[in-house]
């Protein structure tokens, strides 16, 4: 596994902006050897009053059934600034509803599951630079290895004003398997 | 900023109808990144699953899915694997909605995940995430109930969405 991996950034050379409520503004792809963190670089990203992250993601560990790689804002990696709450399917078992004071989480297949199967999912940013509210996300993701999977459907609330200025997924020790993808779009009024 | 979210195609049905099949190989339509297909179904019969299939794959167990579930007083999870078809959301004779989403559908390194969000006005609602263990583009989407028909009036509108490269 090797670095961080940046979604980039868009100053110079943007192609002139046709209307559009929804639009592309970054992606990062994840190559061979895979890669430890995805940062999306919002500082000179301007005009959206929400975003979108779409992706397919894998563990680049062999490690377990399913896990789970943390993002946050800004620099706040701080566990008591966030609040986690979800419900889900666990395969045939019984279906889990949670809270926890901790990271945002997003859910992975380990990479010694089903070969090529990535785990796909959409989060919301809603208004992420007003700087009166606190920030509320909605993630909806899925993951199905042929025998097992997980429906997942969770709110996240980062306690502060702050307008949201980088987007950060990692957790020590894990990382993003080859092909992963995350996409980040702007939400216009 | 790249401009995305493009509607490809919409079809209103005049007739009941058994399935309906969008053809996606042409090469504007594999240019996208992710599609979703939103799905307004009124049945001409009974309720009934929306069942799926790509590529005319209609046999070798190569789908599987993952649900989780509630009819307004219950909720409960379930699983099928090595099936030959998806069946994601609930359709209803009064009314239904199931919003498709197709991850990364023209990548053919990766197997194809599939996230349906149903709701039917019976008060049955279901969340569906699907596999199809294949890593080929998908060029075409088969949709169909596991009986009966799509009604008249029932609409099935398909959209692109395109990440920037």
């Amino acid at each position: 596994m090797i670095g961080t991996l940046s979604g980039g950034l868009l100053g110079t050379g943007v192609a002139p902006v046709v209307p559009s409520s929804y639009e592309s503004i970054a992606t990062a792809n994840v190559g061979s050897g895979g890669t430890s963190s995805i940062v999306f670089d919002l500082s000179a990203v301007s005009g959206y009053k929400h975003l979108q992250l779409r992706y397919i993601v894998r563990n680049s560990l062999s490690l377990g059934y399913f896990d789970g790689i943390f993002f946050y804002f800004n620099t706040d990696n701080s566990d008591s600034n966030y609040y986690r709450h979800s419900i889900q399917a666990e395969g045939a078992g019984s279906p889990g509803a949670y809270a926890y004071n901790a990271l945002p989480i997003i859910t992975y297949p380990a990479n010694n599951q089903l070969t090529n199967t990535f785990c796909g999912g959409v989060i919301d940013i809603y208004e992420y630079q007003n700087t009166n509210k606190t920030k509320t996300v909605r993630l909806l993701e899925g993951i199905d290895i042929n025998g097992a999977g997980a429906d997942l459907l969770r709110s996240f609330m980062w306690n502060s004003t702050t307008a949201i200025n980088k987007i950060t997924f990692e957790r020590s020790g894990y990382g993003f398997a080859q092909f992963s993808q995350i996409a980040l779009y702007g939400i216009k009024d | 900023m790249a401009v995305t979210y493009d509607p490809l195609s919409t079809t209103t049905l005049t007739s009941n109808q058994a399935n309906i099949t969008f053809d996606i190989s042409s090469t504007p339509n594999q240019s996208y990144t992710d599609l979703i297909i939103i799905c307004n179904v009124k049945m001409s019969g009974a309720n009934e699953n929306n069942n799926l299939q790509f590529n005319n794959v209609t046999s070798g167990g190569y789908y599987s899915v993952t649900r989780l579930y509630g009819n307004g007083s219950t909720y409960s999870t379930n699983l099928s694997s090595s099936q030959d078809q998806m069946q994601l959301g609930e359709m209803s004779t009064t009314g239904s909605t199931d919003v498709i989403q197709i991850f990364n559908y023209s990548n053919t390194n990766v197997n194809k995940t599939v996230i349906s969000t149903g709701g039917q006005t019976g008060g049955f609602m279901k969340i569906t995430t699907g596999l199809f263990r294949q890593t080929s583009a998908i060029t075409s989407v088969k949709l169909f109930p596991g009986s009966g028909n799509y009604g008249i009036g029932s609409t099935f509108t398909i959209f692109g969405i395109k990440a920037a490269s």
